[in-house]
């Protein structure tokens, strides 16, 4: 009853968003913003925009509206900081969260393969990527091999590299995107 | 300001902590709801919340598909949807944890009404859990099989557990049971590639039949067994697994098995009985 009178009829705003804050700081390790004071005001902005619709709710309780916060503040920092520099502004409800998740995918399928894949096999599979996307120019990756040789190593190495990426069930447009964000790491940037 | 990375694994960390927080030990009262194709319930089970899209409804039972507000993890087999919610205002559809329910457990479990989806997504959501078309590309999440996303699958799983276990026992004079969820995976069970397929073959317990139409396996119980309590396992990875226990009925159905599954049941399927 306290925390719905300090929410909905009294202007408590500021430190019921210190409140919230600290627990998204603390237990719920929110990344998006580092700083205490930063995310309280951000939190403060959910709060305001979202009292209405907290305080129709029949119960209300703090740890409650911290999962809201936590799940509002996070789809529009997304939205903000994230997917309109990629120009997605105008974006669908449901695209933005698709879009997002496979660029997480990525990130991770990228960091499985950096992990997973040898020094020599990682060349490998980038002169396979380099060929692919940049047929008609030339290969920096496996340099020294023979022609027979690349396309050997790149035969032993298909079978691992289909196993690593199996589970982020990629299309073949991520795919894509995919070799060309790791092209992009790994090309000299003075390409 | 910088935009961290975030991990699948992170995320589930997240979850289990928002899911934490939003526990809520109580009695549960009785609820007068009566359902609505497309409408979604709102409950809890254990203190947790659980929300229920109720996608068809025929006769006694409800065909409904579990909602969660954690789109983040979404698999590829959960489909992104708008629903406008004080939680959030993006859902997933969970169709491996679909399954069907008398309406009576609505009631009984305090379930009341929070909203309803867009016509248009329960149009797609019906033919999706019909099987009559696949979750459109750009509403369906990433993986399934990988750790972060298993561990997301196991704690949804559980905190729908009561939800089966109430149809089970509530079914009435019914020769037929189905064992209503999907979590059995090629990947989980260690099999060897599927040589010729065959559509029946001999149990310990009884026989096995595939129907390759439903993608379900029929388990036919030696006559000898049907009446007493029994309990069936199946083996994901190293660990037997409690999927079905009751009355041995004539026959069982498992749902949404694949061929290479259905192939090695033999030696993935264990009856105990009492």
């Amino acid at each position: 009853m306290e925390f719905r009178k300090a929410l909905c009829e009294e202007e408590e705003i500021y430190e019921i968003a210190q409140a919230v804050a600290k627990v998204l700081f603390k237990k719920i390790k929110f990344q998006f913003i580092e700083d205490l004071d930063d995310l309280t005001s951000e939190v403060a902005v959910i709060l305001l925009e979202k009292r209405e619709l907290f305080c129709s709710l029949k119960e209300l309780r703090f740890s409650y509206v911290v999962a809201a916060v936590r799940n509002h503040l996070f789809d529009k920092y997304i939205r903000k900081n994230y997917l309109d520099e990629k120009n997605l502004d105008e974006i669908e409800e449901p695209v933005f969260a698709n879009n997002y998740i496979e660029e997480i995918a990525t990130k991770e399928a990228i960091e499985k393969l950096k992990r997973e894949l040898t020094e020599k096999e990682m060349e490998t599979f980038l002169y396979f990527l380099f060929s692919t996307f940049y047929k008609k120019e030339e290969n920096p990756f496996l340099s020294n091999k023979s022609r027979d040789a690349k396309y050997k190593a790149w035969s032993r190495l298909k079978p691992k590299v289909a196993e690593i990426l199996k589970e982020f069930d990629f299309t073949g447009e991520e795919m894509k995107k995919l070799g060309e964000a790791l092209l992009s790491e790994y090309l000299p940037k003075s390409r | 300001m910088e935009f961290k990375n975030i991990r699948f694994k992170e995320l589930v960390e997240q979850y289990k902590q928002l899911l934490n927080l939003l526990k809520e030990e109580g009695k549960v009262k009785r609820s007068e709801t009566s359902i609505e194709e497309g409408a979604v319930y709102e409950g809890k089970l254990g203190g947790f919340p659980i929300f229920l899209l109720a996608v068809r409804k025929k006769g006694e039972l409800v065909y409904f598909v579990p909602l969660s507000f954690m789109w983040e993890l979404a698999t590829r087999v959960d489909m992104l949807i708008e629903f406008s919610h004080p939680l959030r205002e993006v859902w997933i559809a969970q169709f491996d944890l679909s399954s069907q329910v008398q309406e009576s457990f609505f009631k009984e479990f305090g379930f009341k009404k929070v909203g309803k989806v867009k016509d248009e997504d329960l149009k797609l959501i019906k033919e999706i859990y019909e099987r009559k078309r696949e979750i459109p590309k750009g509403r369906k999440g990433r993986g399934y099989e990988d750790e972060a996303h298993q561990e997301f699958k196991e704690i949804e799983y559980q905190r729908h557990k009561p939800i089966y276990n109430y149809f089970l026992n509530n079914l009435q004079e019914s020769s037929t049971v189905l064992i209503p969820i999907s979590f059995i995976k090629e990947s989980e069970t260690k099999l060897r590639a599927a040589g010729a397929i065959r559509h029946i073959f001999n149990l310990s317990f009884g026989r096995a039949i595939y129907l390759k139409d439903e993608s379900s396996a029929e388990l036919l119980f030696k006559r000898e067994l049907i009446g007493k309590f029994g309990e069936l396992y199946f083996k994901k990875g190293n660990e037997w697994v409690l999927i079905w226990q009751g009355e041995i009925p004539e026959k069982l159905i498992i749902r949404e098995i694949t061929p290479k599954v259905f192939q090695g049941l033999k030696e993935l399927l264990k009856l105990e009985i009492e």
